[in-house]
Parts: C-alpha cells; sequence; structure tokens
C-alpha cells in the first residue's frame, strides 16, 4: 500500500469480503419498524401534549390586560382521590378553543426563543381525536445532561417493575426524526411494549402549564391529577388503543411527558406507571 | 394506495436483496460484524418506517443515508465499540485478498476518524462516485475530496503488512 491509489484499490477488496450468517430476520425488521411508526405516531401526540402547556401557559400568564391569573380550571391538589390511582383525581373539562392562541407568546420561561408550527393530533392514542393543537418548540431546548435522565429512568423502571428491560436508547435525533433533536428522549423497551421519556421545557407555574396543556377541543380526553408538595403537577391520560400519557410539570419549568406503547401487551401497569413518575419527578 | 401485506411484501424483497451487501458496508464502518449486523438492522427499520413514502429509484441512496447517520450517530455519542479482534472470525479464506491482509486492513481502517472513514468506505467499498459520495453524507464534493485524501493518508501510516502469508491454508490460520 504505496499511494493513494493502492490503498482505495485495498479498500475495494474487502466488497467481496465473505459475510458470516445473520441473525436478523425480515420479520423482525418489520416488527420494530411498526413499533418505531406507532413510536412516531404518539411523538406527535405527545409532543402536542406538551407544547399546547407552554403557549397556552404563556398566553394565559401574559394577556395584555394583565389577568393572567384567569386560569379556567379548578384547583385540586389536596383533594382525595376518586380515580383509581391514590392522589390522582379527575381535571374538569379543558379551555375552549379561544383560550389558546399561537403568537405572540410570552416571555419564554428560561430566556429561550420558540417557533410555532400547527397540527392535529392522530387518532387513537389516548387524548382524542381531532384536536387542533400547537408545536411549541424551544431554539435551545434546556434539560438535563443526558446520562442523568438515562439512569434515572432505567432505575426507576427497573425498580418499578423488578426486571430488566431489553434495551435503552438515550436522546431524540436518530429515535424520533419530528423532534429535530430539541426533545430530549429515552426510550426503554421491553419485551411487551415500551416506555418514552420526553423532556421539554414549559412556561408558568406546573399547575398552569398542566391546565393548559389540557386541548383546546371538547372532545380531547381529560386527565386525572396529582399534585406533590413542591407543586410538581401529574397528569395520567386515560389509556388509548396506542398509547397512555403521563405529564409532569415542574417547579422549574421542565416538562417530562412518559409515553407507555404497547406491543404485545402493556409493559407496564397504570400504578407502575405512575411509580416511574414519581421517580422522574425527583429529577426536578 | 399499496396495501399493508403488498407493503411488507415489497420490503421484504428489497431486504432480502439487499441486506447482506449493506452489512458489508457497516462492517467496514464499525470493524465488528455483530455490531455491523445492528447497524444494517437500525438502517432498515427505519427505511420500513419510511417505506410508503420512498421512492423505488431512491430507495438505496436512501439506505445509504441512513446507515451512514446510524454509524456516525454512535460516533457521536461515544457508544464505540471499535476494538481490533486479536483472531478474525471463522470464515473462508478470499483467493485475492487473504484474511490476514484483510484483518491488517480493518485494523488500519478503525485508526481512521469515522467521518473520514464513512467517506472511504462510500467511495471504495460501497463504490459510489465523489458525487453520490457528497450526496450520501450531504456534504460538498470539495469536501468529500479533502477527506478521502486525509482518510487515504491516516489508513497508509495506520496500515501494516502482514508477515508473509504462508501460515493462511483453506482453513483459515495454522
Amino acid at each position: 500500500m504505496h499511494d493513494d491509489e493502492s490503498a482505495g484499490n485495498a479498500l475495494g477488496a474487502l466488497a467481496g469480503e465473505p459475510v458470516p450468517m445473520a441473525t436478523t430476520s425480515v420479520e423482525d425488521v418489520i416488527r420494530k419498524g411498526k413499533r418505531r411508526l406507532r413510536v412516531q405516531r404518539v411523538a406527535t401526540v405527545g409532543g402536542v401534549a406538551a407544547v399546547v402547556a407552554v403557549i397556552a401557559a404563556g398566553t394565559l400568564l401574559f394577556r395584555p390586560d394583565g389577568s393572567g391569573s384567569g386560569v379556567p380550571v379548578a384547583s385540586q391538589p389536596t383533594a382525595p382521590s376518586t380515580g383509581a390511582l391514590a392522589g390522582y383525581s379527575p381535571v374538569p373539562r379543558a379551555p375552549g378553543p379561544g383560550d389558546v392562541h399561537t403568537s405572540p407568546i410570552g416571555p419564554p420561561p428560561t430566556g429561550t426563543t420558540f417557533t410555532t408550527t400547527t397540527t392535529k393530533l392522530p387518532v387513537g392514542a389516548g387524548v382524542g381525536d381531532r384536536c387542533d393543537a400547537v408545536f411549541l418548540t424551544p431554539a435551545h431546548a434546556p434539560g438535563l445532561p443526558k446520562s442523568t435522565v438515562d439512569q434515572t429512568l432505567l432505575h426507576a423502571y427497573y425498580t418499578t417493575t423488578g426486571h430488566n428491560p431489553v434495551a435503552v436508547r438515550p436522546s431524540g435525533r436518530d429515535t424520533v426524526d419530528r423532534t429535530d433533536g430539541t426533545v430530549q428522549r429515552v426510550v426503554v423497551e421491553d419485551k411487551a411494549g415500551e416506555l418514552v421519556l420526553d423532556l421539554s421545557v414549559h412556561g408558568g407555574t406546573p399547575q398552569e402549564a398542566a391546565n393548559a396543556s389540557l386541548g383546546p377541543a371538547p372532545e380531547c380526553a381529560t386527565p386525572r391529577r396529582k399534585t406533590l408538595s413542591d407543586g410538581t403537577v401529574m397528569q395520567l391520560y386515560p389509556r388509548g388503543s396506542k398509547a397512555q400519557l403521563l405529564q409532569v410539570f415542574t417547579p422549574s419549568g421542565r416538562t417530562y411527558l412518559l409515553t407507555l406503547i404497547p406491543d404485545i401487551q402493556w409493559p407496564l401497569t397504570e400504578e407502575q406507571l405512575a411509580t416511574v413518575a414519581d421517580e422522574v419527578a425527583k429529577l426536578g | 394506495m399499496r396495501g399493508a401485506a403488498a407493503r411488507d411484501a415489497e420490503f421484504a424483497d428489497f431486504f432480502a436483496g439487499r441486506f447482506d451487501s449493506t452489512r458489508r458496508v457497516a462492517h467496514a464502518m464499525c470493524g465488528d460484524w455483530s455490531e455491523a449486523e445492528e447497524l444494517t438492522q437500525n438502517a432498515f427499520v427505519r427505511l420500513y418506517a419510511k417505506w410508503s413514502s420512498i421512492r423505488m429509484e431512491t430507495v438505496d441512496a436512501y439506505l445509504r443515508t441512513v446507515l451512514t447517520r446510524v454509524f456516525l450517530d454512535t460516533r457521536r455519542r461515544g457508544r464505540a465499540r471499535e476494538h481490533p479482534v486479536a483472531e478474525p472470525p471463522d470464515r473462508p479464506t478470499a483467493h485475492e485478498f487473504g484474511t490476514e491482509e484483510r484483518q491488517a486492513l480493518h485494523t488500519a481502517l478503525l485508526a481512521v476518524p469515522p467521518r473520514q472513514r464513512a467517506v472511504l468506505v462510500l467511495r471504495f467499498v460501497a463504490d459510489l462516485s465523489i458525487e453520490e459520495t457528497a450526496q450520501t453524507l450531504k456534504c460538498s464534493t470539495g469536501t468529500v475530496k479533502s477527506q478521502t485524501a486525509r482518510g487515504l493518508a491516516t489508513l497508509r501510516a495506520a496500515y501494516t503488512e502482514p508477515p508473509c502469508s504462508d501460515r493462511v491454508t483453506a482453513t483459515g490460520r495454522t
């Protein structure tokens, strides 16, 4: 290999290299491909749910007439649970369509600039059908170190279920094309399905962000809610045919979205999902 | 609009025809057959997710782009598992390029930085033109040329001629 030409020719010989027997079947690939499609569809819902929270919270907080505190939902942090999970109680209907606007958006929560796009929620993901919503994408997504998020989610998953997941895939860009890498994402894959954690930011208080996330359309599903002593708000949506969502809004301005995606069966029970959310909330 | 069964059958045909050649390219990039299979599988999973919207005339280029991105992403995230193996895996001996030469070449290739390595593999293993390589990597032809030159220089510096190949037999090492 004395010159570039001979080096190139030598590399060309690798093209004829014998290939060992593959262990991957096309059935495996198609199954994973279908799962990836489901994750992408659900990501749209998840992104919308988190983003609507930010926009509406900003809108409600920074109304021109200064009536920013008039959030049109009831408070219920300490109310006894009427749902199946301890600490979670039903949330009244969401704000009407006129309560959510796309621009201008109030001052960003962490000195971040935003871009907006409008989309429709897909059907059957647990949030309802035909819910017009707005994406709000932080130009510089603030977040925790990926490893911290990865380890926390994995630890929470492991301690909750008592068994090892098949795989943990950190972060967004290669997992969900739509996010453009601006939403930090971790996927825990189990034999039964997947648990996806998205991290984004919200404006206003956790309760305002949670209220704003309820969705503008009347047919949107309403979640159950639990509020922790530090002000963290958790919202659990009912199971849809393809996913179940649990949002965690923290006082530091972070929104965690946990999305449970079944494959053969639901990988976690509702109680286990809530326990994972409790652990994730400790990230602050 | 294609039905799901027809779409899957079409994808399965494409998979059968391309999986091994894609795995070979992946192996040239990462130097490890098990990781090459993982990279290739990930690339095909992504391809499946886009299958409905991909035109057949561009599907090979799309697959190459996805594979290269998957490879470079793993390197960027520092999850690389590059470690030259002491012994090559059991496989038939090539007639024109012996096992030891191939192994030495793979070892040298791992010394080339990932992006330059991707350029070299696309140019010389996948046999793409400069323009096709630039398209795959979403960069200019000038960048491909400069990365090729640097990559080959590193490869040549890292390549160590194996000792006399008379120790290689038809069944492998003696």
